[in-house]
């Protein structure tokens, strides 16, 4: 194995691999802060670009884009409260609220070393685990699958604030919203009134802008006609580097969350914003601190952050080892790989350990190169926070659209994405938390589509589709007690008196 | 935990709860292959949510009765007042959606920026044309040229 990791690090070092490393991760963070550009968009656009260009090297590149990528999409998510990326959506929680506290230099460090950190660490823990690992996340069958959704979804109890019933209410709303379109297995189309514009369902980045950046800005909006200034900062904000205590802080949280991202990464089908919303959760359910998460705790920044860029470690394990495509960035180096007759899977390590290994390799330097380049992407995006108000508000919906307009070439979307800003102003007027209803619309697929092939297994049978293994039982009694606990904490307080007049 | 308004979260909760399941009922194709059948789903949140929101009933009422009487509440034109702004920026919106195809992303994106810098109190209007202008022009650069996005370009389309 030493052996062909030399290789892997022989080709990484070469001056041409540094330099599409480099510009792949730039790309990436670029590619990340830019509402309805996700990783997977920033690569396949650089994809015709790598025709010309060695098969270790074109994947460099490649990898460069998708570890920036997951990174750049935290910078909108703090700034303007906008996640670039679907994984970002749960930095928008804490660091959105850093950035309103004028705490936003701790919650963009936070975010830039939990990041690289968590990167780092999938890439320094692949190395050695790459091929046991792929066994590991073959045994996770459907029933496990959907244990680990519905233990995701148990955050959704917490973000209700005072109210759980709230945080369940608009999580299952979240999970209605992504039932709409054509069904996964029967094809019957629901809920779709006809349109064949809702037919395929609501595009994530959709949803989420809608929810989390135009309701802000009708909020900020309404805050202006009424003189509330709220949004304020421009000289209050802080954007100096993190204290070495805040760094002790975040270090075991990004450790954990890094791990957790590693593994939820290499199950196939699930992916960076499932591994940040389940490490956000996790984090909050076992800290101290955990009832300060959601008021700008930096370490709600960095579970998150660490989760999704550890996850991109993890989602190579499925393709290196077994040549299964975890997510639609995992499925774009594999085109990238093919296109150079290079096939991945078991043989590859034998055959092509330069390629395996030059991309464990690739993603140590991208993430090291990714801490500086960030500094830089930092620097420049913090320049956001000087425009006026009303300029800021009118060209982050001006940018909103286009990014949705962009995503599905369908003015339909635009809509779409209005409709969920209304609903993300009516839901926060009426304590729903938003982030529930994101949660339950990534989340809700997952589950489902596992619920009905663990019953097609288990030929009907409820209780076995459900509790059909040992990892499948603890994990959902986790997440039963979890539940149970929230409500019964929840109805100690039964009347909200901090609001008498609403 | 509950609030006085929380009986609107209620009913809201239960009558999308009943129009989730009056629309599911269409949708029963249970095969011996996928037992659940495509409304399972749909039906389970509907009951949920139709359970929450009743819970929510009875919370707002516990909540009402625990509180006594309201000391104010803001008059209906006040209300209009504070959601001016955000109902003007949904019908500039909807515009700027429905006109994409006809007038195209150069002419409409000025038109949404000035217009909402306008609605959120901007009165210079030599700083309106600029900051739409110069907006428009980096975004269409960004997208169309950096990242390959075809963009309506209306009866421009048609000059060119």
């Amino acid at each position: 194995m030493w052996e062909s990791f030399l290789i892997g690090v022989n080709t990484v070092f070469q001056p041409e691999s540094l330099l599409a490393i480099a510009v792949g991760v730039l790309w990436g963070i670029i590619g990340g802060m830019i509402p309805g550009i996700n990783a997977s968009i920033a690569m396949a656009l650089l994809l015709p670009f790598t025709w010309g260009m060695e098969p270790a090297t074109a994947v460099m590149l490649l990898a460069g884009v998708y570890c920036g990528g997951e990174y750049g999409g935290s910078i909108p998510a703090i700034l303007i409260g906008t996640p670039g990326t679907t994984a970002a959506a749960c930095t928008v929680i804490d660091g959105y609220e850093l950035h309103k506290q004028g705490r936003t230099g701790e919650g963009l460090y936070t975010s830039l070393l939990a990041s690289c950190y968590g990167g780092l660490l999938s890439a320094l823990v692949l190395i050695v685990v790459a091929v046991p690992l792929a066994a590991v996340a073959l045994s996770f069958g459907p029933s496990e699958y959907f244990a680990l959704a519905v233990m995701g979804l148990t955050l959704i109890c917490s973000l209700g604030g005072k109210n759980v019933f709230k945080g369940i209410l608009a999580g299952i709303f979240g999970i209605f919203v992504a039932t709409v379109g054509f069904d996964p297995f029967a094809g019957v189309p629901r809920f779709t009134f006809g349109s064949l514009s809702l037919a395929e369902g609501f595009e994530m980045i959709s949803v989420m802008m809608g929810l989390f950046a135009m309701s802000e800005l009708f909020q900020q909006a309404q805050e202006i006609k009424s003189g509330d200034e709220a949004f304020v900062l421009q000289s209050q904000v802080k954007t100096t580097f993190l204290k070495w205590k805040q760094i002790r802080e975040i270090f075991p949280v990004a450790t954990i969350s890094s791990i957790m991202g590693i593994i939820i990464g290499a199950l196939p089908g699930v992916g960076a914003t499932t591994a940040a919303f389940v490490a956000y959760s996790e984090n909050k359910r076992w800290s101290k601190d955990g009832h300060t998460f959601g008021k700008g705790n930096i370490k709600g920044v960095a579970a998150p952050e660490a989760a999704n860029n550890g996850a991109t470690g993890g989602a190579m394990v499925p393709f290196l080892a077994l040549g299964i495509p975890g997510s639609n960035s995992t499925a774009i180096l594999l085109g990238a790989l093919m296109i150079h007759s290079v096939n991945p899977g078991p043989t590859l390590f034998e055959k092509n350990p330069e390629i395996p290994y030059g991309i464990f390799g690739a993603l140590i330097v991208a993430n090291i190169m990714m801490f500086f380049l960030g500094f830089l992407a930092i620097k420049l995006a913090i320049k956001v926070t000087n425009l006026s108000k009303p300029v800021l508000i009118a060209v982050i919906t001006a940018l909103v659209y286009t990014g949705a307009y962009a995503y599905s070439a369908d003015a339909f979307d635009i809509i779409v994405t209005l409709a969920f800003g209304v609903l993300g102003f009516i839901m926060k007027k009426y304590g729903l938390p938003h982030t529930s209803t994101v949660l339950g619309f990534v989340l809700g697929f997952i589950m489902e589509v596992n619920f009905r092939r663990a019953l097609i297994v288990t030929q009907g049978d409820y209780f076995a589709a459900l509790f059909n293994s040992k990892l499948s039982t603890v994990i959902l009694l986790i997440a039963l007690i979890s539940v149970t606990v929230s409500i019964w904490q929840n109805l100690k307080k039964p009347v909200d008196v901090g609001n008498i007049s609403a | 935990m509950f609030k006085r308004d929380d009986y609107i979260v209620g009913i809201a909760s239960i009558l999308i709860g009943i129009f989730i399941i009056i629309q599911s009922a269409g949708l029963k194709v249970k095969t011996s292959l996928d037992p659940a059948g495509p409304e399972a789903l749909p039906v389970i949140v509907a009951w949920g949510m139709i359970i929450i929101g009743i819970i929510h009933l009875i919370g707002a009422w516990y909540a009402n009765k625990a509180l006594g009487e309201r000391t104010s509440s803001p008059s209906i034109k006040q209300k209009i007042e504070d959601y001016k702004s955000v109902v003007a920026m949904v019908v500039i919106s909807l515009a700027y959606a429905g006109l994409m195809e006809i007038l195209g992303y150069l002419i409409l994106t000025p038109l949404l920026i000035g217009s909402i810098l306008w609605v959120v109190n901007m009165r210079d209007l030599k700083k309106i044309c600029k900051i739409s202008i110069a907006m428009t022009a980096i975004l269409y650069v960004v997208f169309a040229f950096g990242l390959q996005v075809d963009f309506p370009l209306g009866f421009i389309e048609e000059l060119l």
